[in-house]
């Protein structure tokens, strides 16, 4: 207390000495987790195969059912059963059939979203996403 | 098996609304039920959560601060990668609605609660409310070029009238898939855990006792991946409410 740059002397070592032990320990905590990420790939996937799953098995149901609903209460409606319910059937199948289609197929590009009216930034992409998609265009997405 | 027996594994019972505080506004039966009070503890588990670990600010942080950031950057990725920049005017909404499936999916894991996520009519109108603000805030961004979603580029002219029907037919099937979705999942897993433990107490019950163990394990593994399907389903549902945010923020194909 009596020297006051011996204090500050005192306290850039004691900085220097946390940071460093900081970094060691992140260095430590990323080794870690990327031998997790190692071991849990088969969970991660099992997860998104699932997810995947779920998706295209309710997309196609339901939009045939929706289609078939639809047809079935035009038909009470408008008194031409069973007409509308088969085309409606069909068409709702067409559209299970498109929903799959479009999950499973890589998304289209399009290039007018820079255009746009309301001027929105190109999305910031995340890090994987950045190392295969350096032309800067279409931002990865889900479905 | 006698009837007792069979009630006691009835495996829709523990769907059943149970009215815990009959409440009438103005004729409209607006009772507080076991799932209103689920729904409340959900909401408050969240707001538990994030409040106590955003409390803190600490550069280094603490484990509950640490789970509110993960929640918080995993969920703000997730909008980012999917609508853009443009969609982070809708992080609110999607965090909350993926905080809240999430929390009551956990939560409905514990024995004696309730899963509130296996009513079709909760799930129903999220996923409604989701696709009528998609519907509204499309048509107020982008007037009437937002119909164009429904028209894809280079079909034959002859083929269009039907290719834009089938477009039209999969976007209203959007809410119902995006609810009876998350709905089956958890409908299906529950009764699925309580018809193994009712097998459990019939094996007992019989002269094949020592079986009983088999379906104890059964809903050990059950369990488990029951969690994995409650996280995934949440995240699903959020997921898709962001594609679906971004049909109304960039339409066309």
């Amino acid at each position: 207390m009596q020297n006051g740059s011996d204090d500050a002397d005192d306290m850039k070592a004691r900085l220097a000495k946390l940071a460093n032990e900081l970094q060691t320990r992140r260095e430590a905590d990323n080794a870690d987790e990327r031998r997790r990420s190692g071991t849990g790939q088969p969970d991660k996937s099992l997860g998104r195969a699932m997810s995947l799953g779920f998706r295209v098995l309710t997309e196609f149901v339901v939009a045939t059912i929706v289609g078939a609903l639809i047809g079935w209460r035009l038909d009470v409606w408008l008194g031409t059963a069973p007409f509308l319910l088969i085309l409606f059937l069909g068409l709702g199948l067409a559209a299970g059939f498109n929903n799959v289609y479009k999950l499973a197929a890589p998304p289209a590009p399009q290039p007018s979203r820079q255009g746009e009216p309301d001027g929105d930034q190109p999305p910031r992409q995340g890090q994987q996403a950045r190392q295969g998609q350096q032309d800067g265009g279409e931002p990865p997405r889900e479905n | 098996m006698s009837e007792a027996g069979a009630a006691a594994v009835d495996p829709i019972h523990q769907f059943h609304i149970k009215v815990l505080q009959p409440l009438n506004f103005f004729g409209v039966d607006a009772s507080f039920t076991n799932s209103a009070l689920f729904m409340v503890l959900g909401a408050l588990a969240v707001i538990f959560v994030m409040l106590l670990g955003t409390s803190g600010r600490k550069i280094i942080p603490g484990r509950l601060q640490s789970t509110a950031e993960v929640f918080f950057e995993f969920t703000a990725d997730m909008v980012r990668q999917v609508c853009g920049e443009a969609g982070m005017r809708f992080f609110p909404l999607v965090f909350t609605i993926f905080m809240f499936v999430l929390a009551c999916n956990l939560i409905g894991l514990w024995p004696y609660t309730y899963e509130v996520m296996a009513q079709i009519i909760i799930t129903a109108a999220m996923a409604f409310s989701i696709i009528l603000l998609s519907i509204v805030y499309g048509i107020y961004k982008h007037g009437f070029h937002w119909f164009g979603l429904f028209k894809p580029s280079g079909v034959m002219a002859a083929l269009l009238p039907f290719i834009i029907l089938i477009e039209i037919l999969s976007f209203v099937s959007r809410p119902v898939s995006l609810s009876v979705r998350l709905f089956a999942n958890m409908l299906a897993g529950h009764i699925m855990l309580v018809v193994f433990g009712g097998f459990c107490v019939m094996l007992l019950s019989s002269s094949f006792g020592w079986l009983s163990p088999l379906p104890l394990l059964g809903i050990t593994l059950l369990t488990a991946f029951e969690l994995l399907v409650s996280v995934l389903q949440a995240y699903v549902f959020a997921v898709l409410t962001c594609v679906y945010l971004n049909d109304a923020l960039h339409p066309g194909h």
